[in-house]
């Protein structure tokens, strides 16, 4: 059966072993362990090939080119600002290279849940491969930025116990565009890192070329259709490959899937979806801070819950106007008065460790929805870390808080912290963002329960694999380019293994 | 609506005349200082910044305006159309979009404000306002990490 052909008359056939769509964490680490296990790679990247030539450090120029609709997408209710990358390297383009392997609690949840091959100690060796080929090392203390010298300054006051991030940057300058591209080539992204290895291995990388007809027979797929984008010639492909590998991450994989069909047969993809959401809160020193210069985001306090598999985290970070300016409530001159403190902000985020409550839905014309509301717990978590996050601020000396919600949005004195305690926490009564997509085709050992098994092979189809955050059980908690490279080590050893 | 020609543009690819014009007094509310920056049409510049996106975007722009505009005799406020009442009228008209109730008018409020927000500040005129350098391309570097500690970058 032939679930779905559009037109096409392809104007290139091509015969591969394994066609790889995406090429961020998951997908270049694939494309490279793949390629130098001898097989014959084609990766398909609907985002452009940049150099460091292309990064202006100008938000206005580089969201538009870097990230999904333009940095326009949301969730359905526009509650959460969705950010994803597009390129060749993918997220790993614009995140901020924070390393940190999954938390032991997560890994023993997820092999609870049945994900075979998962533990701590099996993982260990996937973490040590991906952490050498992209130089993690720890951020040293001469270049913790002058934001998170603050942040450090008032967790330490609080016995809280702030710690330093690892990353994947090396001779970093400390220019704080990251999220803009690297202007330096210091952040060891798979454009820089994986991609050329795979290329060394004579992989093909088909840049500004989205899949969109996944063509199938029985339960095997037998070629994707993909046509040229990003205002070139629409020049259409169709790559016959032994396995399909998609990681175009936790949105684009579930909604290709989805636009062909896939949905009726496991009706788990898209749903369980978990964003981390994140709220930024800005202090303001007496003294300027220039948070936006150096690292932007050095050191961290953990609040993850082992008990209740929640919590949060809460960071320091550092951002330019247009991104600080949506976390400052009010408007007019009230608004642009707040503005104009702008050198002397230090700014902190709290990203939540979510349950699964969002689900990626796809119309009848192909049109994408991303469907989301914090749990109760959650929201609790988000609270917890407002409140944490303003004791910060004022144990390290700042004199005013710039909350992000609209019904407190100033706390000019410590004792006013407990209004956060009254604040109704719901759907844009604060901006939050998403940078992490996960769990949307989640991996399991039961079909009626998840996407595909414990090695990111699809659930009754022969020769389709997901690698990215999509098939995490669950949330992580923390950044998690790491893990989904360490599983795509992995799954590409079982992949290689099962070659025959 | 008691426009004068300054408030009508010659260069806008999704928005109508009268949908500008809403859209440029809902900015000017939001953002007062820099509608008086000569020259800086905020309002054209969301309108070109959503040209190249998805129609959907432009389509709930659209809606959205008509919703502001007209919704305040339906919503209950005042029997005004937006963009006829006073500045007073119209700040606490936002306001009641930007903590209502009803959902979707936080969401409107939000969105309004977010094309607002990065349309200023995304842009030059924004950045001697609030005193931030921009891009250091071409400027060298900001810090020295070789063991001697941060640097502050050079500023004018």
């Amino acid at each position: 059966m032939i679930i779905k052909v559009k037109e096409s008359k392809p104007s290139r056939e091509i015969e591969t072993d394994a066609c790889v769509i995406g090429s961020g964490a998951g997908g270049a680490v694939m494309a490279k362990e793949l390629a130098e296990g001898g097989l014959k790679v084609v990766i398909l990247e609907k985002g452009k090939r940049f150099t460091k030539y292309d990064f202006t450090q100008k938000e206005r120029e580089m969201f538009p080119r870097l990230y999904e609709e333009r940095g326009l997408r949301t969730t359905k209710d526009q509650s959460i600002i969705v950010l994803h990358a597009q390129g060749v390297g993918g997220t790993t383009l614009v995140n901020h290279n924070i390393c940190f392997r999954a938390p032991e609690f997560v890994l023993r949840d997820w092999e609870r849940r049945g994900v075979k091959d998962i533990s701590p100690e099996l993982m260990a060796s996937h973490y040590e491969k991906v952490e050498r080929e992209i130089s993690v090392s720890s951020i040293q203390p001469e270049e913790v930025s002058r934001n998170d010298q603050i942040f450090h300054r008032g967790a330490e006051r609080m016995g809280l116990g702030p710690k330093r991030f690892f990353h994947n940057r090396k001779d970093c300058i400390g220019c704080g565009f990251c999220y803009c591209g690297c202007s330096y080539d210091r952040k060891q992204n798979m454009a820089l890192t994986y991609i050329p290895k795979a290329e060394a291995a004579e992989a093909e990388v088909l840049h500004s070329t989205e899949a969109q007809v996944i063509e199938k027979k029985g339960n095997r797929v037998t070629s994707i259709v993909a046509s040229q984008v990003n205002g070139t010639e629409g020049q259409r492909f169709r790559i016959r490959a032994k396995r399909f590998i998609l990681a175009g991450g936790g949105i684009s994989t579930p909604a290709l899937l989805l636009r062909n069909g896939f949905g009726r047969l496991n009706g788990n993809i898209g749903r369980y979806l978990t964003l981390h959401p994140i709220l930024a809160n800005i202090g303001v020193m007496p003294e300027p801070v220039h948070f936006y210069e150096g690292i932007p985001q050095c050191e961290y306090v953990d609040k993850l819950s082992p008990s209740d598999g929640g919590g949060y985290l809460l960071e320091g970070i550092g951002a330019h106007p247009v991104l600080t300016s949506l976390s400052i409530h009010s408007f007019g001159r009230k608004f642009e008065a707040a503005m104009k403190e702008y050198n002397y902000f230090t700014v902190h985020y709290v990203m939540v460790k979510d349950r699964p409550q969002g689900e990626i839905r796809v119309s009848k014309n192909g049109t994408l929805s991303i469907h989301y509301r914090l749990h109760k717990k959650d929201q609790e978590s988000l609270r917890q870390g407002m409140k944490l996050s303003a004791q910060v601020f004022f144990s390290a000396g700042a004199k005013k808080v710039y909350l992000n919600h609209v019904d407190a949005a100033v706390l000019d004195h410590p004792e006013e912290i407990a209004r956060i305690d009254r604040l109704k926490i719901e759907a844009n009564r604060m901006v939050l963002y998403s940078a992490h997509q996960l769990s949307s085709c989640r991996m399991g050992s039961d079909p009626k329960s998840s996407v595909t098994d414990s090695y990111g092979k699809m659930h009754a189809i022969e020769n389709l694999y997901l690698s990215d955050g999509s098939i995490f059980p669950t949330s992580l908690g923390h950044n998690p380019q790491l893990t989904i490279m360490a599983l795509a080590t992995r799954n590409a050893q079982f992949l290689l293994r099962n070659n025959s | 609506m008691g426009m004068s020609d300054a408030d009508s543009c010659a260069h806008l690819q999704i928005l109508s005349q009268s949908e500008y014009r809403i859209l440029k007094t809902i900015v000017r509310q939001i953002l007062p200082g820099a509608s008086e920056i000569q020259g800086l049409d905020l309002a054209q510049r969301i309108d070109s910044a959503l040209a190249p996106a998805s129609r959907k975007f432009g389509q709930d722009l659209k809606r959205l305006l008509f919703v502001f505009e007209y919704g305040a005799p339906l919503l209950g406020f005042t029997l005004k159309q937006f963009t006829q009442m006073s500045p007073e009228e119209k700040d606490r008209y936002l306001s009641g979009w930007e903590r209502s109730h009803l959902s979707f008018k936080r969401m409107g409020f939000q969105a309004l404000k977010r094309l607002a927000l990065a349309a200023f500040y995304g842009s030059d005129e924004s950045w001697n306002v609030i005193g931030y350098p921009g891009p250091w391309l071409n400027k060298g570097y900001p810090y020295d990490y070789q063991g001697k500690g941060i640097k502050t970058f050079p500023r004018n």
